[in-house]
């Protein structure tokens, strides 16, 4: 074995093997290596958790619980906003085409495309699935 | 919403303990029981990984509860594969989304914090005292401050695979599987962490800029 292998043994194995405590009984790098690789762990580590934080941590599952609620109201809020949303566009839409012929009266040369009121199929079932999706809180991928 | 089909669900599997995947099936179809267990089940591994970053044990908890509610979320968008894994015995990686995702949540945090200038007491304090005892032997306290801290300077993989194994304490095997590499890969980035914190906290002893 080489010496960066021991070493890999010694920061990753709770009981060296006796190859490995052989060779640092001769080896005087892999011995200093142990030494200060031990020390370095301990002061890395952090201190146990105090009384305080694990009565805090107790509190855990009620928190995450509220904050789940407080994350649907929201979602549903904003289902029921882009609902609303929706059905304004559909009205302002089926108004538009009701007063369609009296604008064509009065405007011959304008379209009803330049007035900019969102097609009526906008209120199909599959379209509004996609509005709601953008609305949703986007979560970061856990991959 | 607590239904009682579900009730009797745990109950039948209680002689051994619910897999992840039935527990969060058991959340999705609205059991309070199975959702109140999987938190309880991992909510000392999510904190001890994100304590490191976190100001106080206000801001560590604050962090576990974001982590959790990510992960959950996460689960809801895979319900029909949740369902799946759970009726034919298998496996959710729920325990790897969470080990993920709190990495994740606790590292934005640090960021945020060094964007407002609200570094950890510990650095602030520690490299302070290097100055203050350039002459003098830095005792314990000063070299753990100023150690904890190098941790948070490592390379990405190395620092997550240090804290998984120190902070977290988990095995070699399991720190592989939640980051998706290999145990001898886990090893030699952990081997490759330790080092290179020698050499942060030499530099750091030696005033020199890390
Ligand atoms: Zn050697």
């Amino acid at each position: 074995m080489t010496c960066d292998e021991i070493e890999v043994e010694l920061v990753t194995c709770d009981t060296p093997s006796a190859a490995v405590l052989e060779h640092v009984a001769t080896c005087e790098r892999c011995r200093a290596f142990q030494a200060s690789s031990a020390q370095l762990l301990g002061d890395a580590a952090l201190p146990a958790l105090s009384l305080e934080e694990k009565a805090k941590l107790s509190t855990l599952p009620s928190r995450v619980q509220q904050g789940l609620e407080r994350g649907d109201r929201r979602q549903s809020f904003v289902r029921r906003a882009v609902s609303l949303a929706m059905a304004a566009c559909l009205g302002a839409a089926v108004a538009s085409a009701a007063l369609l012929p009296r604008i064509r009266e009065a405007q011959a040369e304008v379209v009803v495309s330049d007035l900019g009121f969102p097609d009526l199929e906008l209120a199909s079932s599959s379209d509004t699935e996609d509005e709601l999706d953008a609305f949703e809180v986007s979560w970061p991928s856990p991959y | 919403m607590a239904n009682e089909g579900s009730g009797a669900k745990l109950k039948l599997i209680s002689s051994r303990a619910a897999t992840d995947a039935e527990l969060c099936r058991d959340f999705l179809a609205g059991d309070p029981q199975a959702f109140g267990e999987l938190v309880r089940r991992h909510q000392d591994l999510v904190y001890r990984l994100v304590r490191r970053y976190a100001r106080d044990a206000d801001a560590a908890l604050e962090l576990s509860q974001r982590a959790y509610l990510q992960a959950f979320e996460a689960a809801r968008r895979t319900l029909p594969r949740i369902s799946a894994a759970a009726t034919e015995g298998g496996e959710v990686p729920f325990k790897s989304w969470l080990v993920r995702i709190a990495l994740n949540v606790a590292k934005n945090q640090a960021r945020d914090a060094r964007r407002w200038a609200q570094a950890p007491v510990e650095v602030i304090d520690s490299e302070k005292r290097v100055e203050a005892s350039a002459e003098g032997a830095i005792d314990k306290a000063q070299r753990e401050a100023m150690t904890r801290d190098a941790v948070l300077q490592l390379p990405k993989r190395q620092r997550e695979v240090f804290t998984l194994r120190i902070d977290g304490g988990l095995s070699f095997a399991e720190v592989a599987e939640a980051l998706g590499i290999t145990e001898g890969n886990a090893k030699s980035h952990f081997h490759h962490a330790v080092k290179r914190l020698h050499e942060l906290v030499q530099a750091r002893l030696q005033g020199e800029p890390s």
